[in-house]
């Protein structure tokens, strides 16, 4: 009995210390964030907007798309919107099984191309290529099945201008998203390889014409606690460590990077199922040796709107893919960990993210185990066990409030509704969004540890893109939050 | 009662930690009323802000008729310089909105009023303001307007600790035109890093004449990025025979950026000969440089370049052959190597060539 008991205690105080340093770095780097947003407001004021810069690159936009029938058209329509010149978008259909390409024809009339060869990147074939009749900026190609990765290799292939950015065919750019990019690449040419953007649930959300209106915060629970959860991933973190150069992600949904750069290093792996976290950690391994001042940015006003998926089961599937694919790349690239050559990326957001990507949602599971176990013999210390909670749970709701403020300083997207919904959720998660989230993380690793991959899996979209708009839009019923 | 009690037994029983957790759990409270009641309070402060704001759009509307018709009221300037930390940045939003659409003999009469009335010397004091956004704001008032006594205190901005305010700057002094500017903005171009290469390219491009011997001299920078921005400036603003001479040497620098880029401003100065050495530039080894010149042999009336577009219709680059398709077709279209040019597309059978039949049905090439 004395053994469990002080098996126990070590366990506890792991936990404990675990929390200590997670509170303390998160906090932190919250700050941090929230300093660097203020000091870009006072720089750039209120009524900031890109210029237009002259000699500026061209973009190519790669959206890869699988059975995206519903939202397809609506997506390419808001891509060809985006205020940003040159500007050419090549969807990459990955042998979808719906109405996908038809879709596509039918809104833009196609046209077929010959489909050539030279392709820099191998890749599954190429079916057909086609370029729309309606607008010529945009080029279809179809091809056989090969992933996400494999699509977005294709396109890459295909694009012609300097700078290519991938977009998920399920998302909505801003208008002057790219402009904002641009912004960030032309701060420091030399340097900056790739600059991601900021992703935010659309969900619940006005959509007109391919441009999101009106933000929303959707009443239901777990597209709710989706927008708290991005805006601290992205407001909160992602600003302190792209100052550090430390960033180790530019989400899949929206990103740009330089094309030599993305072919030279191979393109996307087919092997991970974070391909696009793998891809920005093999640009830091392998330029930061040879080009020290290489630099991947975060441009948080650039903004991307993407469907949540809307219930547990689609949310576990996406959560236990995203944690899988996190495990593959810090075993492809340990090699960067606590080493100075890699900079902040080796010295702190590696080690960070080992520490509570990793082995926080162990000792999360663990934590509940044992004081289910306990309560169970009531052998309990409540009055610890309120104390330890009431911390952790005022440490997670200053980080969704500092998110929350960040965002009012920085952008003002939302209602003062949306905000106290956005806190709601923010507090509320504590209770089952974290445990869940947690638990399914658990699973992953426990998957990965014995060699078990997990698929792709199914997430319904359209629901939330494929709307038409509200007739009385401040009046109208959230789509999602039906 | 009895709650109290217990609570008082608890503390006692471990007076150090309760306490600790009591700070702890008190500063964390404190600290998330603080945040949620600092953005409420942030945004019933916009509120206020914003019915002020619309109230003042509506009057500065009128006040900016009478400032362009040319003849406001004498208390104009007064009013203008009472304008507070929320009004002037309207004003000068509002300000410049109205002057991209304005004629020149409107601007030239908003000048002058605002000259009459005392504003531009608000506006030259504002270019010392503390916060960067209403530096670069007043900046770009003052560039729209063409105040030219501005132009010291611009030419001081472009020392600015912000590079919004440096940009504004140098796009001010782009708009007003001035000579003094030039030694100023060609050493912001030769030495690269403090504002956006293209923003001063364009400043420089706008001082006319004045400004061509900061585009030759670029093209012998040790800088690279210098040397690329200047074969543009070179091709945009030289004649285009002197152009083409200088551009013709770049294709013979070190760096593959440059070449490209000189091949690509050589297509934008083309005439009937393609130069040599851009025909040779299809062979380079650096593929952006055979992608650019390709592109540019196709806008030289110069039938001469058809064995060299045939030719990289073959290109191991994909994006060459291309462009290479693209080329041969807007050969086609000009009058001395059309006629060629044509009877080669009609007997190759190569998919860049099919590929750029098909975008020019629809207008693409």
């Amino acid at each position: 009995m004395s053994a469990v008991i002080a098996i126990l205690i070590v366990i506890s105080v792991a936990i404990f210390a675990f929390f200590v340093i997670y509170s303390v770095t998160t906090l932190a780097l919250t700050a941090f964030s929230l300093f660097e947003e203020v000091q870009q407001k006072i720089e750039r004021g209120d009524r900031f907007r890109p210029v237009r810069r002259p000699l500026r690159s061209g973009i190519s936009l790669v959206v890869p798309a699988y059975n995206e029938e519903l939202v397809i058209v609506p997506a390419v329509r808001s891509l060809l919107r985006v205020d940003y010149e040159p500007l050419e978008v090549f969807v990459v259909d990955d042998g979808s099984k719906d109405r996908t390409l038809t879709a596509l024809s039918e809104a833009f009339d196609l046209r077929e191309l010959p489909l050539g060869d030279r392709f820099g990147l191998e890749t599954e074939p190429l079916e057909a290529l086609y370029v729309s009749a309606a607008d010529p900026r945009l080029h279809v190609a179809r091809k056989r099945n090969g992933g996400r990765s494999d699509a977005i290799n294709a396109g890459i292939n295909l694009a012609r201008h300097e700078l290519v950015g991938v977009v998920d065919a399920d998302s909505l750019l801003d208008r002057d998203a790219l402009a904002r990019i641009i912004e960030v690449f032309s701060a420091d040419p030399d340097r900056v390889v790739a600059v991601g953007g900021t992703v935010r649930i659309a969900n619940g959300g006005v959509i007109e014409n391919g441009v999101m209106t009106q933000p929303r915060v959707p009443v239901h629970g777990i597209a709710g606690s989706q927008v708290a959860e991005y805006l601290r991933s992205f407001l909160s973190t992602r600003v302190a460590w792209s100052a550090m150069n430390g960033l180790l992600i530019i989400s899949g949904a929206f990103g740009v990077f330089r094309r030599d750069l993305f072919r030279a290093v191979g393109g996307l792996s087919r092997d991970t199922l974070g391909e696009d976290m793998e891809l920005v950690m093999r640009l830091h391994e392998q330029l930061r040796p040879v080009r020290p001042g290489v630099r991947i940015e975060f441009a948080a006003d650039a903004t991307c709107w993407t469907e949540a998926p809307p219930g547990l089961r689609p949310l576990r599937v996406q959560r236990v893919r995203w944690h899988t694919g996190l495990l593959d790349n810090l075993r492809l690239h340990r090699r960067m960990i606590g080493r100075r050559r890699y900079g902040a990326v080796g010295l702190l957001s590696l080690p960070y993210t080992i520490l509570v990507e990793v082995f926080g949602p162990i000792l999360q599971v663990t934590g509940y185990a044992i004081v289910i176990v306990l309560a169970v013999f009531d052998e309990i210390a409540w009055e610890y066990a309120i104390a330890l909670l009431l911390i952790v749970l005022l440490v997670a709701q200053l980080q969704t409030a500092a998110a929350i403020l960040t965002e009012e300083i920085g952008f003002g997207r939302y209602r003062r509704r949306d905000l106290l919904l956005i806190g709601g959720w923010g507090l509320l998660e504590m209770f089952w969004y974290q445990p869940l989230s947690a638990l399914w993380r658990m699973w992953a690793t426990f998957l990965w540890l014995i060699g078990r991959r997990p698929g792709w899996g199914t997430i319904p979209r359209g629901a939330a893109l494929a709307q038409p708009p509200p007739v009385e839009p401040e009046l109208a019923p959230a789509p999602l939050s039906r | 009662m009895e709650s109290v009690a217990l609570l008082a037994s608890i503390f006692a029983s471990k007076p150090w930690f309760w306490g600790a957790t009591t700070v702890i759990v008190a500063v964390l409270f404190l600290a998330n009323v603080a945040l949620f009641l600092f953005v409420y309070a942030r945004r019933l402060r916009e509120l206020t802000r914003a019915r002020r704001a619309a109230r003042f759009e509506r009057e500065w509307a009128l006040m900016l008729d009478e400032l362009i018709s040319g003849s406001p009221d004498p208390e104009l300037g007064a009013r203008i310089s009472r304008f507070n930390e929320l009004e002037r940045p309207i004003a000068a939003t509002m300000l410049l909105e109205r002057l991209g659409s304005a004629s020149e003999a409107e601007r030239a009469a908003v000048l002058q009023a605002m000259r009459e009335t005392g504003a531009t010397d608000v506006l030259l004091r504002s270019l010392r303001r503390r916060e960067p956004w209403r530096r670069a704001l007043t900046a770009r008032t003052l560039g729209h307007l063409g105040v030219t006594d501005a132009v010291p205190a611009l030419i001081e901005r472009l020392d600015d600790g912000s590079r919004y305010v440096r940009e504004a700057a140098v796009r001010a002094l782009g708009r007003i035109g001035d000579e003094r500017a030039i030694p100023p903005l060609a050493d912001l171009f030769l030495n690269p890093g403090r504002a956006g290469a293209g923003i001063v390219y364009e400043a420089l491009l706008a001082l006319g004449d004045a400004g061509n011997p900061t585009f030759r001299e670029g093209l012998w920078s040790p800088t690279e990025s210098v040397r690329v921005t200047s074969c543009f400036g070179v091709a945009a603003a030289l004649e285009p025979e002197e152009a083409r001479r200088e551009l013709e040497r770049m294709l013979a620098d070190t760096a593959g950026e440059v070449r490209a880029a000189a091949c690509e401003t050589l297509g934008r100065v083309s005439d009937t000969t393609a130069p040599d050495a851009l025909a040779q530039a299809t062979r380079d080894p650096v593929p952006s440089v055979r992608r650019a010149a390709v592109l540019a042999l196709g806008s030289y009336d110069d039938p001469r370049s058809l064995p060299f577009l045939l030719a990289a219709l073959d290109d191991p680059e994909r994006d060459v052959a291309l462009r290479a398709g693209e080329a041969l077709v807007q050969l086609g279209r000009l009058p001395a190597a059309g006629g060629r040019a044509r009877a080669a597309i009609d007997e190759t059978e190569a998919w860049p060539l099919e590929t750029a039949l098909v975008l020019d049905s629809l207008g693409a090439v």
